[in-house]
């Protein structure tokens, strides 16, 4: 894996600690978060390696993948964190760097027919604001 | 008297009777509720940023009427309301900072006092399993029953704290009460793909699959779970199988409804509200 040398500049990384509250420096790769994770067959990057991007300030490549749009904050790799950097919250953080930054989400709801409301609202949320 | 809480989801699907089980069922094993004399949409998620308080608003909002209306819980029946309500019941509890700023917004004080329940929950705590047991009319004999929890009822397992999030055993232990045989399978904690199935059909389809799949081998006649989403999402995945390789999900309160006979037992007095 070849590194890029742009990293998040200091306001963008008071950014992300304004939002979630944590230092994600202080992870240390154990993997749990990515174990446990159901959905890491769709994901470009698993939840540690989004760790292992963040700590390392490269928010780029993170903002670009789609595992952030993947993650459905189940919080099954923020309730075993032993470091309790709460993965799923680390995701929304950056998540919602891009929205507020662009204004709107980049998914659309498609399919709303028949869908339960619950998940409308939800990923109205989640993903569009 | 508990405060009811029906949410949106559970209001909005009238035609799947979580609500007219759920309510009845707790008529016959003597637990009374009323609903709230208003309520609004508790916001569907909890929101993970710690920077914005207006997602919290309406939860506050009921919260706060509980606290008025002199109820001694807020029941749910959702898996999400429960979540939702239950967290931001915990940050204003926890979190000067959050409780400044929704009180001021909201220009009103909310004590804390609320105390947010699920069905299950008082299920277990309030009427206990032996006395399910004893109110059971026809026994479920034969059944085998697979339980699915999902995400949100159970974690974060730190501020949830009504099961343990790894090895969930609540909904096992009511199904043994009505008489049926409960189903121990692999994924019934992981995620069944929540709010995808607006967006991205074919996560929640597999995430989904994969659990309706696992409780088949195990050998179960059925499956239930307390979230309407859940629900959607375990049946919607099904939609290409076969009539005979389907795997019927149910709510939790359907075979307690049937074991109960809670229908009869309703029809002689009318329900709550």
């Amino acid at each position: 894996m070849r590194f890029p040398t742009k990293t998040a500049s200091i306001k963008e990384q008071q950014e992300l600690a304004d939002i979630i509250q944590k230092n994600v420096k202080d992870c240390y790769q154990c993997l749990k978060c990515s174990a446990g994770c159901p959905l890491t067959e769709h994901m470009d990057y698993y939840p540690h390696q989004v760790m292992l991007l963040a700590k390392m300030d490269l928010y780029e490549k993170i903002f670009n993948s789609k595992t952030l749009w993947v993650c459905a904050s189940c919080l099954a790799c923020s309730s075993r964190c032993p470091r309790d950097l709460e993965p799923a919250k680390v995701m929304e953080g950056l998540r919602t760097m891009i929205i507020r930054k662009r204004g709107e989400g980049n998914v659309e709801v498609v399919n709303p027919k028949g869908v339960p409301r619950q998940a409308l609202i939800s990923s109205m949320r989640k993903l569009r604001r | 008297m508990l405060g009811y809480y029906p949410g949106c989801t559970v209001r909005a699907h009238q035609n799947e009777n979580f609500e007219k089980e759920a309510l009845a069922i707790l008529k016959v094993l003597g637990i009374s509720v009323e609903e709230l004399s208003e309520w609004e949409c508790c916001g569907a998620i909890y929101p993970l940023t710690n920077d914005e308080y207006v997602p919290l608003l309406s939860s506050v909002r009921a919260l706060k009427r509980t606290e008025e209306e002199k109820k001694e819980g807020l029941l749910t029946l959702c898996s999400a309301c429960y979540h939702v309500l239950k967290r931001v019941n915990h940050r204003m509890n926890n979190d000067k900072e959050a409780k400044r700023r929704v009180e001021n917004y909201l220009d009103d004080k909310y004590e804390g006092t609320t105390k947010v329940l699920h069905l299950i929950e008082v299920l277990r705590d309030q009427v206990g399993y032996k006395k399910i047991k004893e109110h059971v009319a026809s026994s479920l004999e034969g059944e085998k029953i697979a339980t699915y929890y999902g995400c949100l009822f159970l974690r974060p397992e730190k501020e949830m704290e009504l099961l343990d999030a790894e090895n969930p055993g609540v909904m096992e232990e009511i199904v043994k009460a009505l008489g049926a045989e409960p189903v121990i399978y692999p994924y019934r904690t992981d995620c069944c793909g929540a709010y995808h199935a607006s967006d991205k059909e074919e996560v929640s389809n597999g995430a989904s699959l994969k659990i309706v799949m696992s409780a088949k081998k195990a050998g179960a006649t059925q499956l239930v779970t307390a979230c309407p989403l859940c629900k959607h999402n375990l049946e919607h995945c099904q939609k290409d199988l076969q009539d005979e390789q389907k795997l019927p999900v149910h709510f939790i309160t359907a075979p307690i409804y049937e074991a109960l006979g809670a229908e009869k037992k309703a029809d002689e007095q009318p329900l709550a509200n």
